[in-house]
């Protein structure tokens, strides 16, 4: 049976754009400021419906967070966004409690056959100069747990 | 759902044909970390056995044989060089601190349980109940991930904890800490992929956070230093203290008994945890050894502690142990040494598909501990795995043919004679100490403005408060911490270590940690005198009685084939077995950590030889709970106990004027402060202290306005203090000494308790105003300033 | 059997509270059970007087605090511990029983979400008792002190103004004297329009004995911390109610 992918992003809706600066072990001049949100990559077979039923169900709390399907990014006006999780073969406590859940609660109508959850962070630009992901990275980011992607707005758009 | 495992799981190494050489290259092949010695021995066990060894026989005799199993360093016969001559010691565990342990024990017949044979060793709470300690390092996985480094290894020493006895209760933990400063600048660090002390710190602090919080065992003391020496290095260590009814300590496998795993299954992320510890970091370390970084799963150590504690309370326990480094190996290995017996890894439950024999069996897998019970309490252990959400598998069973054998598949993978396999050669080495050249305290350097010493010195990072780490750590729950971390009138107040009630016993523990490397740095005897000085110490303050102290020793250390630097380390042995002799503290645990250096770009750096001496100590009595925060009542007294001196070598003064390593380090009198001690603990029976607190950091004006921190008044003291040398009276961190509140009605009594030792009247207890008033020294700097400085100088950065 | 009271605590993988909760039950004279969630069902809740969800990390809270716990309890109990409710009994749940309480929806909505500062806090808090009607506050008085150690402990409502109605209509039981974590209205315990729940971030079974207390002076109530007091009221008033 093919595979099918649905992409789950959820977001805090009482987060406020904070300074870069909580994250940087030194604290930069003209830091820029984040947004954090969360990604859901499910891998399924079954009912796409009860797959997004069982996100709503587990992953969101209605009442300080937004789900959002897809890949259309939640906030605009970023620079880049910072996309990390654990890289294959290194532990994921949420995931593993995720399909845990799911295999006990299973209904016949989906089958998750596969998660990745990554943290994402959306950077943008604040008085300084266009952020550069370098200093994030190193200080955000381990090789030697994660795996990460740094996409850059598309400044055609 | 058995996982299919591929058809060829071991294969044979040709070794009896192999020379010196070879053996040599060999070993680096299959990074064993073992020596042309060791090599050598290998062969000659498999010319005895009359055939060659299988790839997972040598990596057991590779794990069992590596630093961090067998402590081989402390284990060499060692030449040492010092000034006053030459010494030949026959290892130094053997010699120096088991010797100490066994003439401390040999006074004090039944306090000490057990020291040394265990996961802990145990010492004497009450009739009924004994209580353990337990510390070790995570040093390597925590520069390379703080938080999974720092996870896992209190995730490890719980297991210990877990596996002392028949299986004891996690009470309690600790968690001390070496960083490079906060304030590094990026460009102080000469190598890339270093993680920089903030990281570090961020990442360490949280991943004992996420263990010790979730495990429901209150993080309750601890320690930080700040030194550029652990940039490149950090230093981590994690304690847990643990209680079982004394009946329950002795185990032993029977034949006939079986073998059963419980908790986390098995996988290829755990591998050669034991010999990469044995090795040094350098920058590809950060990228090649990843396959050493796990994370911990501590809900699964959560369930496996809730069956532990089950199953031995319903007597359902034969022998316990964790599976730390080695794994299934080194677990088995220690439960089958007497009677020997059968191991089937198919029936390991397995992460992943694949894994070929010796990756089943040296595995390092979190979470995961063996159990040796009688065949007919198999049922009721599959049951409480059933209840407590975990998986309990059969692995083997103890056979009483003296010999090791592990089947896979049917087929025979590995059998040893145990008892032939802690063999491992002895080690030569040769050490090196020479004192340094002391320079003499220069005037000139003193300065005028006293108050802006002291708040300087206040700000220092080795004074300030680590209130931003331990907010961040659940140091209450199970309800028994009765000293916490921080106390005092408003709760924030730091105090000399922390006491825990123990369930069942109307006895509590007193847990206290001590680390001075500054002090080791130029002499580590004096380091080593001082830190069990100042471990003891804090314990007496809180409440213990001084004949009722047990000791742990973590040693950490660079490259110990550099004589200067094994030297260092040797000094700092004899330095700890000097004191805990005089103070009648035995070792009843302990662990050594080497290989810590690292590459720089500018040539490699090493960690100065830094102890960790953590203590344990028991109250009687719960009215003995003494906090160091002063209580309110106006025209109290306060005393300094202990005797004075004017070296400021090491300390915070010194340090802040470049001076440190080179004025001396101050003596620690050891018959002197015992009997002072032991006087203290009188005069608390007596109802005569109403707070106490040792002068460590920062010197006693520090200790001073420490105590004032939580109260309402101020601190007037006595005018003849600081008048003549304000910098060694004032700041000097001289060990010994003890600032004591006592009412004014019991002055007298005090006094004559304490006549003809160092007991000096140092000031008084104030309604009148909110200051520490020094006028000796000019100082009158208010308390609540100093308090903010102490309170917010870690803030920034955590 | 007046003067019998059964208690009963539900511990899920994780739990790391039920040992203390359960002893300060029994000090105020409750019999006290603690039972696995793999062993519970349905009936486990006959003879009952009060359900305690003990603090702790209930399957690790991971994705939200208490929301693991929840789908556990409605997967395998159904709506049993509503039912328990609507027959009469009470419940109690502490730090992570609080949380599971709101997930289960036992509770006035709203949601638990992480401290304003980012931060687990461990520190003992100024707390207000801000309601008459409460069977467990009845021993307390208007303003008392109790640990908390969390890292989700920010009440919050859809709105800012949903959490004043709650103040207003006395549902609101318990709210920090001062801002603590961001708490809307500072709200720190939530009870149930019928009284018979009652949610709490703070840790009342860590304050049972005088000698708990940070402050080697305080002595207010012989000996006895505020926590001990919440116990016994919730004690007294079964009691009360098995003899009526």
């Amino acid at each position: 049976m093919p595979k099918e992918r649905l992409a789950i992003e959820v977001s805090q809706r009482l987060q406020r754009r904070r300074s870069c600066n909580a994250l940087l072990y030194v604290p930069e001049a003209g830091a820029p400021a984040f947004h954090r949100t969360r990604r859901y990559e499910f891998g399924f077979t079954g009912s796409r419906e009860a797959v997004k039923r069982f996100a709503r169900q587990v992953l969101l709390d209605p009442v300080s967070q937004e789900l959002h399907c897809g890949e259309e990014a939640v906030y605009a006006g970023y620079s880049f966004i910072l996309d990390y999780g654990m890289k294959p073969g290194v532990l994921d406590l949420e995931k593993e409690a995720v399909l845990q859940f799911h295999k006990k609660s299973r209904d016949g109508l989906c089958a998750i056959e596969a998660l990745r959850i990554t943290k994402r962070l959306y950077i943008f630009r604040e008085n300084g100069e266009e952020p550069s992901a370098a200093s994030l990275v190193r200080d955000i980011v381990n090789p030697a747990i994660h795996t990460w992607t740094v996409t850059h707005a598309d400044r055609d758009a | 759902m058995p996982i299919a495992t591929p058809e060829r799981t071991h294969r044979s190494i040709p070794v009896l044909d192999l020379d010196g050489t070879e053996l040599e290259r060999l070993s680096a092949q299959m990074k064993l970390s073992l020596s042309r010695a060791d090599m050598e021995a290998v062969r000659g066990y498999f010319e005895s056995e009359g055939r060659d060894p299988t790839d997972v026989e040598l990596e057991v005799i590779a794990q069992t044989w590596s630093e961090h199993c067998k402590h081989r360093i402390f284990g060499a016969r060692i030449r040492h060089e010092h000034p006053g001559g030459v010494m030949e010691i026959d290892g130094l565990f053997r010699s120096c601190i088991r010797a100490t342990t066994e003439r401390v024990r040999a006074r004090k017949p039944g306090f000490v349980v057990a020291a040394f044979d265990d996961n802990a060793g145990f010492i004497r709470l009450d009739e009924r109940l004994a209580v353990c300690l337990k510390v070790e390092t995570h040093n390597h996985p925590s520069a390379i991930e703080p938080y999974a480094g720092a996870n896992t290894g209190l995730g490890g020493v719980i297991r210990d904890i877990l596996g002392a006895g028949k299986g004891a209760k996690p009470v309690g933990s600790l968690d001390v800490f070496c960083f490079g400063s906060p304030d590094t600048p990026s460009g102080a660090i000469r190598a890339p992929g270093v993680i920089h002390p903030v990281g570090i710190l961020r990442g360490v602090v949280r991943g004992v956070r996420d263990y010790g919080n979730r495990m429901g065992i209150p993080t309750v003391t601890g320690a930080v230093q700040f030194d550029s020496a652990y940039i490149y290095n950090p230093l981590v260590f994690c304690g847990t203290a643990g209680v079982l009814p004394a009946a329950d300590i002795p185990k032993r496998v029977s034949a006939g008994q079986i073998l059963l795993a419980i908790g986390g299954r098995t996988g290829r992320d755990g591998l050669r945890g034991a010999t990469f510890s044995s090795a040094s970091l350098n920058t590809g370390s950060h990228e090649e050894d990843q396959q050493a970084v796990q994370i911990g799963n501590p809900i699964e150590e959560k369930k496996v502690l809730d069956l532990v504690l089950e199953a031995r309370e319903r007597g359902l326990i034969a022998f316990i142990t964790d599976c730390g480094a080695g794994g299934f190996s080194s677990a088995a290995g220690e439960m089958l040494s007497e009677t020997g017996g059968e191991i089937y890894l198919e029936r390991a439950p397995l992460k992943e598909e694949g894994l070929v024999s010796w990756e089943i069996f040296l595995s390092e897998s979190q979470e995961r501990m063996v159990l040796a019970v009688e065949p007919k309490h198999v049922g009721a252990l599959k049951e409480l795995a059933e209840i407590f959400e975990t998986e309990c598998t059969v692995l083997g069973e103890a056979d009483g043919s003296g010999r090791l054998k592990v089947r896979h598949h049917g087929e025979l993978v590995c059998e040893l004679d145990c008892r032939r396999l802690h063999e491992a050669p002895q080690r030569n080495l040769v050490s090196r100490w020479r004192a340094p050249d002391w320079s003499e305290r220069t005037a000139g350097l003193e300065p005028e403005d006293w108050n802006g010493v002291l708040r300087e010195v206040m700000a220092d990072f080795a004074v300030v408060s680590r209130e931003p780490i331990i907010r961040e750590y659940d140091h209450e729950v199970q309800g028994n911490t009765v000293l916490k971390p921080l106390a005092g009138a408003t709760g924030d107040a730091p105090q000399d270590g922390a006491v825990l009630e123990i369930d069942g016993s109307n006895r509590l523990i007193g847990l206290a940690v001590s680390l001075l490397p500054e002090w080791g740095k130029t002499d580590p005897r004096a380091m080593g005198r001082a830190c069990v000085d100042e471990c003891v110490r804090q314990l007496v303050c809180l409440g213990a009685d001084p004949e009722q102290i047990a000791l742990l020793d973590n040693f950490c250390m660079g490259n110990p084939d550099d004589p200067e630097q094994l030297g260092s380390l040797v000094e700092s042995v004899r330095g700890i077995c000097e004191a805990a002799e005089a103070y009648g503290a035995p070792f009843i645990s302990g662990k050594d950590s080497f290989y810590n250096y690292f590459e720089t770009e500018d040539g490699p750096v090493a960690i100065p030889a830094t102890v960790l001496i953590s203590g344990m100590g028991v109250l009687e009595d719960a009215a003995h709970v003494t906090g160091a925060s002063l209580r309110p009542a106006d025209g109290s007294v306060l005393y300094l106990l202990g005797r004075g001196q004017d070296r400021l070598g090491g300390s915070v003064y010194a340090r802040r004027r470049g001076q440190a390593a080179l004025w001396r380090r101050p003596e620690t009198f050891l018959e002197e402060n015992r009997e002072i001690y032991r006087r203290y603990h009188q005069a608390l029976r007596n109802g005569w202290i109403l707070a106490a607190h040792d002068v460590s950091e920062g010197g006693l004006i520090v200790a001073l306005a420490e105590m004032g921190f939580s109260m309402a008044g101020g601190l007037e003291l006595e005018k003849s203090l600081g008048s003549n040398d304000a910098a060694a009276e004032l700041f000097g961190e001289g060990p010994g000494r003890i600032v004591v509140q006592a009412r004014d009605e019991d002055a007298g009594a005090m006094e004559k308790c304490f006549a003809e030792l160092a007991c000096r009247r140092v000031g008084r207890v104030t309604a009148a105003h909110r200051l520490l008033r020094a006028p000796g020294a000019g100082i009158e700097e208010s308390l609540d300033t100093l308090k903010d400085l102490w309170r917010n100088g870690l803030k920034p950065y955590y | 059997m007046a003067e019998r009271a059964e208690a009963l605590l539900l511990k899920f993988p994780g739990t790391n509270c039920d040992g203390e909760t359960a002893r300060a039950l029994r000090l105020a004279g409750f019999q006290a059970r603690t039972v696995p969630v793999s062993l519970a069902a349905r009936e486990s809740f006959e003879e009952i007087d009060l359900v305690v969800l003990p603090g702790g990390f209930s399957y690790g809270d991971y994705v939200m605090a208490g929301r693991l716990a929840s789908l556990e309890i409605s997967l395998r109990l159904g709506d049993a511990l509503h039912r328990f409710h609507d027959g009469g009994g009470h419940v109690l749940g502490i730090c992570n029983g609080f949380q599971i309480l709101m997930q289960l929806g036992l509770l006035p909505a709203g949601s638990l979400v992480e401290n304003l500062s980012e931060r687990f806090i461990c520190r003992w808090v100024e707390l207000e008792r801000t309601v008459q009607d409460s069977p467990f506050l009845d021993g307390l008085p208007s303003r008392f002190e109790l640990p908390i150690a969390n890292g989700e402990g920010r009440f919050i409502t859809a709105n800012p103004e949903q959490a004043e109605e709650y103040v207003e209509r006395g549902l609101a039981a318990v709210r920090y004297a001062g801002d603590v974590n961001g708490s809307y209205a500072r709200i720190a315990g939530l009870q149930s329009a019928s009284r018979r729940v009652l949610g709490l971030m703070p840790h009342p079974e860590r304050f049972v004995f005088a000698r708990q207390h940070y402050d080697p002076d305080w002595n207010v109530c012989e000996g006895r911390g505020w926590g001990y007091f919440l116990f016994r009221s919730i004690r007294e008033h079964v009691r009360a109610a098995a003899a009526v």
